[in-house]
């Protein structure tokens, strides 16, 4: 047990991002995993351990390999650090995909690379009193980017530094996801397209954390991304609170303003995670976004929903059911539902292979538009 | 050491695309051609909102005149069933239009008032 602690305290940091439904496995923190206390980005020594014992399969693996040996395995590079301060990742995601499967006529297939990102942290003080992340990489320039936007495949997702005043309290500051609703890690969910937290939506900003024994809040004060124009950069702040309630499941909800010269968003929303146990887990939110813009084109009150199961029948292996709800004008009938169903698998540490299936129907009171379908194929690897 | 860290924190920075590239363009003042009609005003605040949001890489926001929507060989002045911007619309009754993808059809008052300017172009 003591040989397990060490190692815990030893390896290298590995990337297995870390899913807001891992409160299937109890975990009701971000932090306990996380450098971030909000989520995402790199793992920290626990959250490596844990991803490579309790979250990958181990299927490819003889009965004689102890939980033990296949921590010690997942380091970088297969080494263990010569060091306590100084921690290397590297991350890759790409995924096929397919729109209009089956169809003869429409059916279109593209490859794309999502991220490859080289991560540095820095780390120093007992239980990493003070961090500093770096997030580094390649990024592909998505077909719609305006004119006037950096033509640039290379971005830096996130580099921020933290001290931890006490345990259950810290400040973060520098370039972070805004803290706001579950950090689910589909960009294109409704729930964090209209409030303007996707996967390119970081900012500059100073984030305090509080940790209570059953609760956590975050307070999130930022000035837009530093490398923009001012005069689009988006500057707010954000509120978020979770608690833990009924043993060990979760209930939280946020508040987010922020404007810059053109356009002003006010997005509210309150979220759960539960615990089903095993690794299994529900997620849900509901949220509305107030926007208003400065020529007045597109002034609209939007309300969206979310709601994902993941069912855990094996180590490693999660059965995904994705439905989300968009009314994009409150004002106005017309609403938008997205659902299907997903696969993912963690065959082995190191490697998550993932299928999501998304069929998006168009409900309008005077009018029939035809579904439209596709899916992903996505292979997520981490050194 | 510190100082090379913040150094780097606040020069990595390359890519700078985010949900809010275009706010300027969508959102900022509408700054139509000079002598623009009444009607093309009323069509470009619904491309905006319909169709600009998405077709950024287009620049649609910075087509600030009628002649710019034609020469992009979107609009044929005066005829709605030639004219991609029409036929290209889920509401239009033709076949394979399912524009704004993910989105169900655009009010037909808006609808109507795209097809009023484009017959109300010049050929």
């Amino acid at each position: 047990m003591k040989y397990f602690f060490l190692l815990i305290l030893a390896f290298v940091t590995l990337e297995a991002r870390a899913y807001v439904n891992f409160i299937g496995h109890s975990y009701t923190s971000c932090l306990n995993c996380h450098y971030n206390p909000t989520g995402g980005g790199p793992l920290n020594d626990y959250g490596r351990v844990i991803s490579a014992t309790a979250i990958s399969s181990r299927v490819l693996f003889s009965k004689k390999t102890t939980e033990e040996r296949l921590a010690y395995t997942s380091g970088f590079l297969f080494r263990k650090p010569k060091q306590e301060w100084f921690r290397t990742q590297l991350n890759y995601r790409g995924f096929q995909l397919v729109r209009n499967p089956g169809s003869t006529k429409n059916e279109t297939k593209q490859w794309i690379n999502m991220q490859a990102d080289a991560r540095v942290i820095l780390k120093f003080g007992e239980n990493d009193r003070f961090i500093s992340v770096i997030n580094y990489g390649y990024s592909p320039l998505p077909q719609s980017v305006p004119q006037g936007t950096s033509s640039s495949t290379w971005r830096s997702r996130e580099h921020y530094v933290g001290f931890k005043f006490t345990p259950k309290f810290g400040v973060y500051a520098g370039l972070m996801d805004k803290a706001y609703g579950l950090k689910v890690i589909e960009h294109i969910a409704f729930s964090r397209q209209l409030p303007n937290v996707t996967q390119n939506d970081q900012t500059h900003g100073v984030l305090t954390h509080f940790l209570g024994e059953t609760w956590e809040g975050f307070a999130h004060v930022f000035a837009g991304n530093l490398s923009q124009d001012g005069d689009v950069r988006m500057k707010g702040g954000s509120l978020m609170f979770e608690k833990t309630m009924f043993e060990s499941h979760r209930y939280g909800a946020s508040v987010m303003k922020q404007s810059n010269n053109y356009l002003d968003l006010l997005s509210y929303s309150a979220h759960t995670r539960l615990n089903l146990k095993e690794g299994s887990a529900v997620i849900a939110e509901i949220g509305q976004v107030n926007r208003k813009t400065d020529n007045g084109t597109d002034d609209r009150t939007s309300r969206y929903a979310l709601l994902q199961t993941y069912l855990r029948p094996v180590r490693g292996l999660y059965f995904l059911t994705n439905i989300e709800y968009l009314n994009r004008d409150i004002k106005q009938d017309p609403y938008s539902v997205r659902w299907g169903p997903g696969v993912q698998f963690f065959p082995m540490q190191r490697i998550e292979l993932r299928f999501d299936m998304y069929n998006t129907r168009n409900f309008a009171p005077d009018a029939s538009t035809r579904d439209s379908w596709f899916y992903l194929l996505q292979t997520h690897i981490w050194l | 050491m510190i100082k090379l860290l913040f150094i780097l924190i606040f020069a990595l920075s390359c890519q700078d695309y985010n949900s809010n590239s275009g706010d300027k363009f969508r959102y900022g003042p509408l700054g139509l051609a000079a002598g623009s009609s009444a009607e093309f005003t009323a069509a470009y605040v619904i491309l905006q909102i319909r169709c600009a949001s998405c077709h950024r890489h287009s620049n649609y926001a910075g087509f600030k005149s009628e002649q710019a929507w034609k020469d992009a060989g979107l609009v044929v002045g005066g005829n709605t069933d030639a004219s991609t911007i029409i036929t290209r619309i889920r509401n239009y009754e033709g076949t394979g239009s399912d524009m704004p993808d993910d989105s169900g059809p655009i009010p037909d008052e808006e609808f109507a008032a795209l097809k009023t300017w484009v017959q109300s172009v010049t050929p």
